[in-house]
């Protein structure tokens, strides 16, 4: 407790950085929200409220028995039941066109992810494929739908499927040229001192190293792509997203909750399957024996 | 395993060579599944490239439209082009800031790590079920009370809350424990916990989570404008309304810039991050 | 084979001299073994016989053939006359023990098998006599990743054998296994130098298993040959100069 001692403690490390990089930011924040003249910020205070009560008219259309009539249809005969009905085959569409477009991208992404790994491919090969693919990851799909697939397919689910197809090869061709890359290269190595040539090299040593970790990531971006998909209704490319965006647009929560809940369904059931398979294909196969 | 099987004389008796044993039925009832699915599925949406050649010519049409952009749009700042894009990053960044903080107070009530068994496990399921609508679904709900680029706003914003909270609970998962269990020892407090053993330990990785969304947002908001979300979304349906592709293709040119940009500069911040 | 080192020098791209004006002659069927202190530059004469590491300056022939100007095909004929051996065992630790015997057989495969990554009949038989030779058959269908370090190294022997080699290179064969599974190991390699007459290049850290299995002991320093002679020549001032300081207890402990 004396007042001075002979060693000099040390001051704390000065906090100003810290503080003036928070205020920086609050700052683009606020100047965001300032440049946004049409939001309209007054409106803000009736959003839960009316969420609420929206949410609650989803709900009665949730809850009613399937085989009431909804009221104000011009269709006298149609039941809740037939929304339902409706909504899980819309609902199976979007999750068809979403293994589609995953296959299309796990399918052409793979054999192009080995020419552009550091490991498995020259630089002059690697910097174009590469380009490639942050190329066709900067196109959002929407895009790809409207300019290219559209014109092709017309408003089908074969034109949702090839958008999402296209745009995952981006994705997962990098996610793959990084699992190529991660690949031990001892064993690979070993294989060269015995007189491999590159494609025994791959087929023997890389791909056995890297492909679980592979299917796992086309199980999770099929995960990702059936998200996607819904945008992808909103331009008629297929799915349960045209028709939702018709139904929120007329306000028909009763009708639209039932879509909505159909969607979280099968969401939630078709992760927690596909999370199960990349656990069991990660890390529950280690103990069983595997052939040649 | 012996020494003495390696002198191999012959009539000595040879170890037997084990049979090879079948493929796991597990692998076979895998890749069977992802055939039947396949199959399905392309029977589902009417699997065809038959299009691609009987629509060719009409391709290459617009395609000849798209090479020759709207130039003017991108070179006038104050085209409609830019004014929306400017709205579309003002949506980004705005519904990364808030959500991402809104989702470090529920990424701590989401980890067992840090907050008792039920409370984690509501939260854990209530971020799932928030998680499972795409963003353009909240998106189309918060539109029906306004237009413009609040509802964009409040669905990114919630959109983010899930992904952040999510990634960020995992990482509290796998917070040491080592100095948690002193804090516990010392008397701790849970807030004192969090404060001063937790949040400083997934910062790093909280802080790359939020680029990520940032990355994603910027993507989502070009989007979300389809629905009336506010952005350049609004003007993507517009031309495509219209079958302006010399206009579609001035979008294009400019979301890629963007984009790519962002994804240079957060790969970068990131990088220096962990 | 023999292998033949005429002045040869390694310069990294980082412009370390792995090796410093080497000349050896190794013959055919000879049991070598190559000590040194870590850094000191066996793994690249090891890896310059078989051109993992390419020679910067100099000459190296095997068996006649020039390695530094072999390239492409005639370079993948070379590897496959010689069988190695790593200190990690480097096997594919998610394929079966077979599946990894079998990559020594990779040389023999023509295209179109090799598409489809299908072997011979000739080409398992092959495998599973390598494998009996190491004396473990009875794992053949196992992951390689659920053997221990010494049953790795024996499937590793195998792969070698499989290539039906005329050379084995073994970089630090036992520095990964505990001392009796280590002796075991180089026992399985001095029997099949002896049995099959192929000619044996170990690199050891440690001398005292030097002495006890070589026939010829290499001492290498900074990149140089030493000491070069008959195992029984390497008495303890061999030792210091080779480890720049006297022998003490721990350095036959093992
Ligand atoms: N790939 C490489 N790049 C640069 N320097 C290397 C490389 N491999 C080895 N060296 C250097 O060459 C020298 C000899 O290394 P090495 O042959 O591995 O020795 P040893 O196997 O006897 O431990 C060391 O100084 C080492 O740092
Ligand atoms: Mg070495």
């Amino acid at each position: 407790m004396s007042s001075a001692t002979a060693t000099t403690r040390p001051k704390p490390p000065p906090k100003w950085p810290y503080t003036v990089a928070g205020l920086a930011l609050i700052g683009i924040v606020l100047v965001a929200g300032w440049s946004l003249d049409d939001a309209k910020w007054e409106r803000l205070p009736q959003f839960p409220g009316e969420i609420l009560q929206y949410a609650g008219q989803m709900l009665d259309g949730v809850l009613t028995w399937p085989g009431g009539h909804p009221e104000g249809q011009s269709d006298p005969d149609l039941t809740y039941g037939d929304w339902w009905l409706q909504a899980l085959k819309l609902m199976g569409e979007s999750v068809a066109l979403a293994w589609i477009g995953t296959c299309v991208g796990a399918l052409f992404s793979f054999p192009l992810a080995f020419l552009a790994a550091s490991t498995t491919a020259p630089l002059v090969l690697r910097v174009p494929v590469r380009l490639f693919f942050n190329a066709i990851r900067a196109v959002p799909e929407i895009l790809l739908a409207v300019i290219v697939m559209l014109p092709l397919f017309g408003l089908n689910p074969m034109a949702g499927a090839m958008a999402i197809g296209i745009h995952s090869i981006g994705s997962l061709g990098k996610l793959t040229l990084e699992n190529i890359e991660a690949v031990d290269p001892r064993p690979v190595e070993a294989v060269t001192a015995a007189g491999a040539t590159w494609w025994q090299r791959i087929r023997t040593a890389v791909i056995p190293q890297m492909m679980p970790e592979t299917v796992a990531f086309w199980l999770y971006r099929f995960e990702v792509n059936i998200r996607a998909s819904a945008i992808l209704g909103v331009v008629s490319a297929g799915g349960i997203g045209a028709l939702l965006n018709r139904v929120l647009r007329g306000r028909e929560w009763e009708w639209g909750g039932i879509m909505l809940v159909v969607i979280i369904i099968v969401t939630i059931l078709v992760d927690q399957l596909s999370a199960a398979l990349r656990h069991r294909i990660l890390h529950g196969a280690e103990a069983t024996a595997v052939a040649a | 395993m012996s020494l003495a099987t390696l002198e191999r004389a012959d009539g000595a008796p040879k170890q037997v060579r084990p049979a090879k044993p079948p493929p796991s039925p597990l692998l076979i009832g895998g890749v069977l599944g992802a055939v039947a699915a396949t199959v399905v599925a392309g029977w589902a949406i009417d699997f065809s490239l038959a299009p691609v050649i009987e629509q060719w010519p009409m391709l290459t049409m617009i395609l000849e439209e798209v090479v020759h952009p709207e130039w003017a749009e991108i070179t006038d700042p104050s085209s409609r082009l830019w004014i929306a894009m400017k709205e579309t990053a003002a949506i980004a960044v705005i519904a990364t800031f808030v959500g991402s903080l809104i989702a470090l107070g529920v990424a701590l009530l989401g980890s067992k790590v840090s907050a008792p068994p039920a409370v984690f496990r509501v939260t854990k399921s209530v971020m799932s079920m928030i998680r499972s609508l795409p963003d353009m679904a909240y998106a189309l709900v918060f539109v029906a009370v306004v237009t413009g680029p609040l509802p964009g706003i409040l669905a990114l914003t919630i959109f983010n809350i899930g992904i952040v909270a999510k990634l960020t609970a995992e990482s509290i998962d796998a917070v040491d424990p080592g100095p948690l269990e002193a804090l516990d020892a010392a008397g701790a407090t849970r807030w004192q916990r969090a404060r001063v053993a937790i949040v400083p330990a997934v910062l790093p990785n909280y802080a790359s989570y939020v680029l990520y969304v940032f990355e994603l947002n910027i993507r989502a908001s070009v989007v979300l404008g389809a629905v009336g979300a506010g952005g350049v979304g609004q003007l993507i349906m517009l031309y495509f309304n219209r079958a302006d592709y010399a206009r579609l293709a001035a979008v294009v040119i400019v979301i890629f810039v963007v984009v790519i940009a962002i994804d240079l500069l957060s790969q970068f911040l990131r990088r220096r991050l962990v | 084979m023999s292998i033949v080192f005429d002045d040869v020098s390694v310069v990294y791209p980082n412009g370390t001299r792995g090796l410093d004006k080497v000349s050896l002659t190794i013959a055919a069927g000879e049991f070598v073994v190559v000590v040194g202190l870590s850094g000191a530059g066996k793994s690249t004469l090891i890896r310059t016989i078989n051109g993992l590491v390419p020679v910067t300056s100099g000459s190296l022939s095997v068996g006649g053939t020039e390695v530094a100007t072999a390239r492409g095909r005639r370079l993948r004929r070379l590897r496959a006359e010689i069988g190695m051996i790593f200190q990690g065992f480097n096997l594919v630790s998610r394929r079966s023990v077979m599946g990894n015997v079998l990559t020594g057989r990779l040389h023999a495969q023509t295209m179109l098998r090799s598409a489809f990554g299908m072997h011979t009949k000739a080409d398992k038989e092959i495998a599973f006599e390598a494998l009996e030779r190491v004396g473990i058959v009875e794992k053949a269908w196992v992951r390689a990743s659920q053997l221990s370090g010494g049953q790795q190294q024996r499937v590793a022997i195998a792969r070698a054998l499989a290539q039906q080699p005329s050379v084995v290179l073994a970089d630090e064969p036992v520095a990964s296994l505990d001392p009796p599974t280590a002796n075991l190991v180089m026992r399985d390699l001095q029997r099949i130098n002896r049995d099959l007459g192929i000619t044996t290049v170990v690199n050891l850290h440690f001398l005292d298993l030097a002495r006890r299995y070589a026939d010829r002991i290499i001492g290498m320093r900074a990149g140089q040959v030493v000491f070069d002679g008959p195992a029984a020549d390497a008495d303890d001032d061999v030792f210091e100069r080779i480890y720049g300081r006297s022998l003490t207890a721990e350095d036959v402990s093992a």
